[in-house]
């Protein structure tokens, strides 16, 4: 019995029924927010874990009957809240389903840790959190992305300094705020070209002033290059992401920071496509090519294994702007999908294993575990995203392969470097298992969904060849060149107000690569 | 000369070592944008936007709607902010950027 049939034997509408859902996700966590609240004021008791605990699972069931739901409708629908042309639009689309699952994947593994937020008041910014971050996913107009935008990121502020490391949050806060900036320039210049907020202007985007028009596109590029952690504005993404304990760290690497590319993708990119500016699409290959560049070599020098694990993001957000600048949006969906798995599993193993220095001592089943996240974080064969990768070798065979072949080896060779000692058969928390399942289903998927072109034996024999080479050597290259460690803090991003430079500087490029 | 402002505030962020002047430019820049936002709402010889009658010329209320949730959640920024900044005194004993390492 598929969904149609499931609800016309109960009299109702597939479409009303995600309408309801689709409207009432970001809800859920507010309103347990304000039942929170209203039990701890009116009734002096602290409810908080349960009712934490209870919007998880209510947003799980949502997101799995939304699924359902998907399966048996067409691609896209806008729901309104009222019958007007400028009434609050919610937008759902087969697309959308790779965010709400990429902000799934860390809120169902939460479930477990829940216990690491300690306070009430840790709870509440949770769940506030979350709204800003379901909200962001169903929202289908312009203005409403920067409302939920701000909600999520304020939540991520406070989220960061859980283990009162203010500086990384006062770094986050000047750089969220410099972006939300000419996000909300963007809007402003959006209005005065007359269109209309909600994602539908599109469909008559020629009828409007184009030029404005790009001026807006480009201060919405800038922003969401800003908010997405690409180079050269990637120096907060490390320090952010490893300051925060691994709750919060899954949660802003499989997700907050990927609200960059659901940015560019609802905002740059379709808009830019209507309009057939090719240039934003160059601009993104681009900065995609230097991220991807930059990150790996950035990743290979850092001497600490959470900073590392946190620099990887950037790369994978490199990988995706590549994938996207290529029109290649499912398969960036899916990768997004695949990172929050990994990314997750490789945050909340480290919360298990010990650091000393440059010595990791970790159990044998988490050093198989920290192999496949390695793996899929360098995007090599077998996993699942170097399959994902050979997508955009048809635009440009050679340069494309040894890109990403490069990158991928720097990559390994960042994680490699490290000394790792065997500590016996150690447990394994349920959370990590979990991630590992998830990661297994997660690749299951996506090899069923999408028609993978599988390595041909020449270029796995390569991969493999150059991986075993690099572990070889990556120790050696990394002690001999000391002088280069951290070589990002010591050349790019030395202070605040030079990042801040380049910041600004980004959206220079942008405004004279586009508009020359 | 919104852009002027703009301009010196983006200046201010860039240059400035202590960190509560940055959180003031930041406002700059953002209350610069709002009131473009509402300037551009402006008819010449538009009423207030109270529909009387359909004739009158009425100024556009949608900026000044949507701009009044900027400017909460502007100052929801700056409250945050400035106790992130105090916390940070607290720990550190400087809000100057070239006396904390991390930043």
């Amino acid at each position: 019995m598929n969904f149609n049939t499931l609800f016309s034997a109960v009299q109702l509408d597939t479409l009303e029924v995600l309408k309801i859902l689709w409207i009432t996700f970001p809800v859920i966590p507010l309103t347990a927010l304000m039942t929170a609240l209203a039990v701890k004021y009116l009734f002096k008791q602290d409810w908080a874990a349960g009712i934490t605990r209870a919007s998880h699972i209510l947003q799980l069931l949502w997101a799995l009957l939304i699924t359902l739901a998907a399966s048996s409708l067409e691609r896209e629908y806008v729901f309104r809240l009222m019958d007007h042309e400028i009434s609050i639009a919610f937008l759902f689309s087969r697309e959308k389903l790779f965010f709400l699952w990429a902000l799934m994947i860390p809120l169902f593994l939460s479930l477990f840790r829940l216990k690491t937020l300690k306070t009430f008041s840790m709870h509440m910014v949770f769940l506030f959190y979350l709204g800003g971050c379901s909200g962001l996913v169903t929202t289908g107009d312009v203005f409403n992305f920067f409302v939920f935008y701000e909600l999520m990121i304020m939540g991520a502020y406070v989220l960061i300094s859980i283990k009162d490391e203010y500086s990384a949050s006062v770094k986050y806060m000047i750089f969220g705020a410099a972006s939300s900036a000419m996000f909300l320039a963007g809007i402003a210049v959006l209005y005065a070209s007359g269109a209309y907020f909600d994602f539908t202007y599109v469909e008559n985007i020629q009828q409007l002033p184009q030029y404005t028009l790009t001026v807006a596109l480009i201060l919405f590029t800038a922003a969401f290059l800003i908010k997405g952690g690409f180079f050269p504005v990637s120096g907060w993404v490390a320090p952010c992401h490893s300051a925060a304990n691994a709750l919060v760290a899954s949660f802003h690497a499989s997700y907050t920071i990927f609200t960059g590319s659901l940015g560019l993708y609802y905002l740059v990119l379709l808009p830019a496509d209507a309009m057939g500016a090719e240039q934003f699409f160059s601009l993104l290959r681009i900065i995609s090519v230097l991220t991807l560049c930059a990150s790996s070599v950035i990743l290979f020098w850092e001497h600490s294994f959470i900073r590392s694990i946190a620099a990887s993001t950037v790369f994978t957000m490199g990988m995706i702007g590549l994938l996207m600048s290529c029109r290649l949006y499912t398969e960036a969906g899916f990768y997004i999908l695949l990172h929050a798995a990994y990314k997750s599993l490789l945050f909340y193993m480290y919360d298990e294993i010990e650091e000393r220095g440059e010595e990791i001592s970790l159990s044998i089943p988490h050093m198989v575990f920290l192999a496949v996240s390695i793996l899929f974080a360098a995007g090599l064969f077998p996993s699942v995203t170097g399959a994902l990768k050979e997508a955009v070798h048809a635009f440009a065979p050679l340069r494309y392969k040894l890109l990403l072949l490069i990158t991928g080896m720097l990559v390994i060779g960042g994680f490699a470097k490290f000394r790792y000692r065997p500590a016996g058969f150690r447990g394994v928390s349920l959370s990590t298992l979990l991630s590992l399942g998830i990661l297994t289903a997660c690749s299951l998927l996506t090899l069923s969904q999408l028609n993978l072109q599988i390595p041909v034996a020449f270029d796995a024999l390569t991969d493999l060849a150059a991986a075993v080479f690099v572990i070889a050597v990556s120790r050696k290259v990394f002690t001999r060149f000391k002088a280069l460690h951290g070589i990002d803090r010591l050349t790019i991003y030395r202070n605040i107000n030079q990042e801040l430079l380049l910041a600004f500087s980004i959206l220079m490029f942008s405004l004279l690569f586009i508009l020359s | 000369m919104s852009i002027l402002v703009i301009a010196v505030g983006v200046f201010g962020l860039i240059t400035a070592d202590n960190l509560i002047k940055k959180i003031m430019c930041l406002a700059v820049i953002e209350n610069t944008i709002i009131l473009g936002f509402i300037r551009a709402g402006f008819r010449e010889g538009g009423a207030a936007p109270i529909l009387i009658s359909p004739e009158i010329i009425t100024v556009d209320p949608i900026p000044h709607a949507i701009m009044l949730t900027a400017i909460v959640i502007g100052v929801c920024f700056n409250a945050l902010a400035v106790a992130c900044i105090v916390r940070l005194h607290q720990k550190t004993g400087t809000v100057q950027i070239s006396e904390i390492h991390e930043l």
